[in-house]
């Protein structure tokens, strides 16, 4: 299976990435950051300055309706959080 | 960002502008972060799209506009510091200009082709000579104008008995075949009917030597031969007057002569104003006599204009390039075929090289037109035009509101300015050319004009 899973792209991600230079991707649970960062490289043919990882943890939801509570939980996650080189920059609309 | 110049010949040359990534980068820059402000995009907020997709969506359109922005700024900032004098607008080089890729490239280059004014030497002295006809105004002339003035001032006399050209006043009654008036037929009160327009010799006759209370019994059809003018005669509708036959009985109330007016103070007031100082018929000769000559100046000027323009294209010979001007001329009017172009082309070559003389003149004689001018030259228009309409003496200041009107519209504005200039080379020509003065009568001045 691959080490990166997918980027994340929300408004904070995208704030970070042009003001930082910081991308954000979910990874493998299981990746530690040199992984994270040979891949990056791989994919995106960038130079990567750091690698920062968070774990989130998954959470109980439930959910009130008509034919009684819904409950379940949320996926935990690895969140990696990839600095870039100076001057590069990754385009996660390549393909539009 | 490097323009450089490189002459083919002395009419044409090329400039090649060339503009690197410095030169854009940053005014590109700058306008992709303003539209991103603007830029509103389903999936997102206004202002929070992602820097990389609006210049995805609208970099090329962006930078090709502000290539081309520099590129027109730059060229015509460049013909204006080199002086450069050139015909027409500058083109794009058909041949050597590479396509762009605006996707890949970052340095653009663009060709031009230039046509170059000719030098020329416009030289006027005395030794060049110009016919100016002086058109005389003749006896003739004054007497019919006296005659319009008289004429537009007379009025309807009574009189006794009609004469071949005097109308008549009365009514009309419909007659039936046998004579007898008609009890639901037409009538009509207080007709006016002129004499001398009935086309029927039998029935004018007839009129003439009536007296104010006689009768006279006749068809109007016949009379005017027209059911039309009878119907406004007798104040039926058309479709009545359509119908209409058989004889009119018309009792004659008075008879009217036209009197023209008699050349007095009266009419003098009337014909100049009340403040006129005309009082005698020499004067009021003399003065009609200044009037016609005043607007004979204008032909003349306009003749000696015409005259001086086409010996001055004439003798100062120019070369002009004139493949590069088709070309312009093409590119410039769509809508001109190449029939059409092949066809004026002389008539603009013509046009264009007094331009030119002209251009010369105005920079030899350092001639200006500054707002004085303009407006001295739209308050004459003005005055004109009120004098078509028969007002001569209009107060200064309609004339300073009207010329205001005139040159509140744009065009019109140019169109004067223009004319001033005209105004202003022509007198120069005339005063530093040796003028022949011909007297010419009217006739032979209007067969001149037509050749």
């Amino acid at each position: 299976m691959n080490i990166l899973i997918k980027p994340i792209v929300t408004e904070k991600m995208t704030a970070q990435g042009e003001s930082l230079n910081r991308y954000g991707f979910i990874v493998r649970r299981d990746a530690n950051k040199q992984q994270i960062k040979k891949a990056v490289e791989a994919l995106y043919d960038v130079n990567v300055a750091a690698v920062n990882t968070m774990v989130y943890g998954g959470k109980n939801k439930s959910r009130y309706t008509k034919s009684g509570v819904i409950s379940g939980r949320t996926n935990s996650f690895k969140k990696a959080v990839v600095t870039l080189a100076e001057g590069e920059a990754i385009d996660f609309y390549s393909n539009i | 960002m490097n323009i450089t110049k490189e002459n083919i010949n002395e009419l044409n040359a090329t400039i090649t502008v060339k503009i690197e990534k410095n030169d854009y980068e940053a005014t590109v820059n700058e306008t992709l972060k303003d539209y991103r402000k603007k830029v509103n995009m389903p999936g997102f907020r206004p202002g929070k799209v992602p820097a990389g997709l609006v210049k995805k969506m609208y970099g090329k359109a962006i930078l090709a506009d502000e290539v081309n922005k520099m590129l027109s700024n730059n060229l015509s900032k460049y013909l204006v510091d080199e002086k450069l004098n050139i015909l027409g607008e500058p083109l794009p080089n058909e041949e050597k200009q590479a396509t762009i890729d605006w996707d890949k490239d970052e340095d653009f280059e663009f060709i031009f082709d230039v046509a170059m004014a000719p030098e020329i030497e416009v030289k006027l002295d005395k030794r060049k000579k110009f016919a100016y006809y002086n058109i005389e105004v003749d006896d003739e002339m004054v007497n019919k104008q006296v005659e319009s003035y008289t004429s537009r001032f007379g009025e309807n006399v009574v009189s006794e008995v009609a004469g071949e050209k005097d109308t008549l006043r009365g009514d009309f009654v419909q007659l039936d075949a046998e004579g007898n008036e008609l009890a639901d037929g037409i009538t009509a009160e207080k007709v006016i009917i002129a004499i001398d327009l009935m086309k029927d010799e039998a029935i004018r006759n007839e009129a003439i030597g009536k007296k104010a209370g006689d009768v006279l019994v006749f068809d109007p059809v016949k009379a005017y031969e027209s059911k039309h003018e009878v119907g406004h005669m007798l104040n039926i509708s058309h479709e009545e007057a359509e119908k209409i036959e058989g004889n009119f009985k018309f009792t004659i109330a008075e008879v009217l002569t036209f009197k023209a007016a008699e050349l007095n103070e009266d009419l003098f007031k009337k014909a100049f104003g009340d403040d006129t100082e005309v009082k005698t018929e020499e004067e009021f000769r003399a003065k009609l006599k200044e009037e016609l000559a005043g607007q004979f100046v204008q032909s003349s000027d306009y003749k000696f204009a015409l005259d001086s323009r086409d010996a001055l294209v004439e003798k100062i010979g120019m070369e002009l390039p004139e493949e590069f001007l088709k070309r312009w001329l093409k590119a410039t009017n769509n809508e001109l075929t190449d029939e059409q172009i092949d066809t004026e082309f002389d008539g603009f070559m013509k046009d264009l090289r007094w331009q030119l003389i002209k251009d010369r003149i105005v920079r030899d004689n350092e001639i200006k037109i500054d707002e004085a001018d303009v407006k001295e030259v739209a308050k004459q228009m003005a005055a004109y035009q009120f004098s078509q309409y028969g007002m001569h003496n209009v107060p200064d200041e309609h004339l300073e509101n009207y010329a205001g009107h005139i040159l509140g519209n744009e065009e019109e504005r140019r169109r004067v300015t223009q004319k001033a200039l005209d105004d202003k080379v022509l007198e120069t020509i005339k005063s530093k050319v040796a003028l022949e003065e011909k007297a010419i009568s009217f006739d032979e001045f209007n067969k001149l004009l037509e050749n």
